[in-house]
């Protein structure tokens, strides 16, 4: 039942304390309806409607799609902003070496270089990983020669192809988690406080092998001793990046800045994350590549830009299942690792030694096809601790 | 550590989801508020994005109205951004208005025509006390009595009658521009 032509005209000229006019005022309360007679019923209502309504967009003014303006917020507001380090973390500028763990390596570790993290991106992850192994290296010799290679930054410009499957999603539960990711996600039972949990969408990183180039390259390196097999030109080897949750706990902050400088200068600061723990779990990366590749030969190669003599690659690389093994190298100086029991499998904590007032750990272990890794503060014992209270 | 306060207890209380969902919800209405005011998309679109770095910086307590704590921050932007345009607008005036002149030569007449009356309305709102402005700019950018009371902080019952005294102002003062 809508209000009368009588009803609005004792609304309009009625005292407010009328009951009459309350029981009106309370119905257009209710009533979009006897809210638009309203306007148009008011003494100038109809014509300040009219003159109200030139400034209404246009059609060619009218606001611009959503998801574009939301583009345009992130543009302005977000990216400009200090982020936390879990922002950073796992933005899609970093998603891809972050799940070859590559950052979560490098702010945990702190003094790897660029040039390693991308080789790790790139090649690391080969096959299905069911295990880990730690390679010492001496980052200066590799940036010394990386670093002055140009067909190493062509050959990363112009050939590594990379694709994101969608977008980064925050979640509230892990629960919402393990639905999003496709598989069961555990949280440690021992942090305390909420998780801040990202999904990351899955990926591809590939590479279709210009054989000459790759030769070039080595040869720049001083690896010319290191023949590839000539059934590689051509072929393109690619590696499906699966989906990935992270999952951070305590305060993880840190400037863009410090991000941009961990792992790339040695002697730079190091983000504080003395209460920051992040926990990173995925099911192994699988990689495709032509039958017949001889991966142990392809590998030594790797391990020689690592900076290994021909003989200790050769002697590491037969040493090495390279079908199933991530290799982690890791700095041979201010850093210092250890086998230990987690989870109910082996697993490698690698330990900051150096350059810190307080201890931070890389745990890092592969149970059920899902690789994990954990950063936190404390020795070995307390990530072994919290990550045997997984749930 | 260089990250804010704001934005710490934004994380705290929100994820980043829950934002998205409000800006899609709001973003073409809040737009149509300050468009209302400022009449330039460009402008339009960058105090409707300042509106929701507003929220997200410092996020209303759950206890207040989403729709009209953002309405509320939408048309004070926009109402503030209306009267400083005429400040700038009685300097150029003073200085000469050649160029504008020329530019408007540029333009289609349909357009200066629609141009012109829009400057007058909002000359018009700019001169009335800035609630009833604002409550006249919330109405006709389609609110209901209920989110007009929410954003404007006014009794809900009072809401019909205020808006009756606003649309005589706006006409009175409307009627004096036009007369000249």
């Amino acid at each position: 039942m809508h209000l009368s032509d009588q009803d609005f005209e004792n609304y309009f000229s009625g005292d407010d304390n009328d009951p009459e006019v309350v029981r009106i005022a309370n119905h257009l309360l209710d009533c979009p309806e006897c809210q638009e007679r309203a306007d148009r019923l008011s003494p100038s209502g109809a014509e300040t409607s009219r003159q109200m309504s030139v400034l209404a967009p246009g059609d060619n003014e009218s606001a611009q799609p959503v998801h574009q303006a939301y583009a345009h917020f992130e543009q302005q507001h977000l990216e400009k902003e200090n982020t936390s380090m879990f922002d950073k973390l796992f933005n899609s500028k970093y998603r891809f070496s972050w799940v070859a763990l590559g950052v979560v390596l490098l702010l945990a570790v702190g003094m790897l270089f660029p040039q390693v993290r991308a080789i790790g991106s790139s090649f690391l992850g080969l096959f299905r990983v069911e295990q880990f192994t730690i390679l010492q290296v001496d980052p200066e010799n590799i940036e010394q020669q990386l670093g002055s290679s140009s067909n190493f930054e062509y050959l990363l410009a112009e050939d590594v192809q990379v694709e994101q499957f969608g977008e980064m999603r925050e979640v509230t539960s892990e629960e919402e988690a393990s639905s999003l990711a496709g598989f069961e996600v555990r949280l440690p039972a021992a942090t305390a406080g909420d998780a801040q949990i990202v999904v990351q969408p899955g990926g591809r990183v590939s590479l279709v092998v210009d054989l000459p180039k790759i030769q070039a390259l080595l040869d720049e390196l001083g690896i010319a001793d290191m023949k590839l097999p000539a059934e590689l030109d051509g072929a393109e080897v690619s590696m499906e990046l699966p989906v990935a949750v992270a999952a951070a706990f305590g305060t993880c902050e840190v400037s863009p800045e410090m991000v941009r400088e961990a792992g790339v200068d040695p002697d730079g600061p190091i983000p504080d994350l003395s209460k920051c723990v992040t926990l990173t779990q995925f099911p192994s990366p699988e990689i495709s590549a032509p039958p017949g590749l001889d991966i142990a030969r392809i590998g030594q190669a790797f391990l020689q830009v690592l900076g290994l003599t021909p003989e200790e690659a050769a002697q590491f690389s037969q040493s090495v299942d390279w079908t199933t093994t991530l290799v982690i190298p890791i700095p041979r100086y201010g850093t210092e690792y250890q086998e230990v029991m987690v989870d109910g499998v082996a697993g490698t904590v690698i330990m900051q030694s150096e350059r810190s007032d307080f201890p931070h750990y890389l745990l890092v272990w592969i149970k059920d096809g899902t690789v994990y890794a954990l950063t936190g503060p404390g020795d070995a014992q307390s990530a072994v601790e919290l990550a045997n209270s997984l749930e | 550590m260089t990250v804010t306060a704001e934005k710490i207890n934004f994380n705290a209380r929100h994820s980043a989801r829950e934002f998205e969902t409000v800006f899609e919800d709001h973003w073409s209405r809040v737009y149509n508020v300050v468009f209302r005011l400022v009449g330039d998309q460009d402008e339009a679109q960058d105090l409707a994005l300042e509106t929701f770095w507003q929220y997200y910086r410092k996020p209303p307590s759950k206890r207040e109205n989403l729709s009209g704590w953002l309405y509320r921050v939408a048309v004070n932007l926009g109402f503030n951004a209306l009267r400083a345009r005429k400040r700038r607008s009685n300097y150029e005036t003073e200085a000469g208005s050649m160029v504008i002149e020329e530019q408007k030569a540029a333009e289609p007449e349909q357009e200066i025509v629609l141009a012109e009356r829009r400057k007058e309305v909002q000359d018009v709102l700019g001169q009335m006390k800035p609630q009833s402005a604002k409550l006249l700019v919330l109405r006709y950018s389609g609110l209901t009595y209920t989110e007009l009371a929410a954003a404007l902080k006014i009794n809900p019952a009072s809401v019909g009658k205020m808006l009756a005294r606003a649309q005589d102002d706006f006409e009175r003062l409307f009627s004096l521009v036009e007369g000249g």
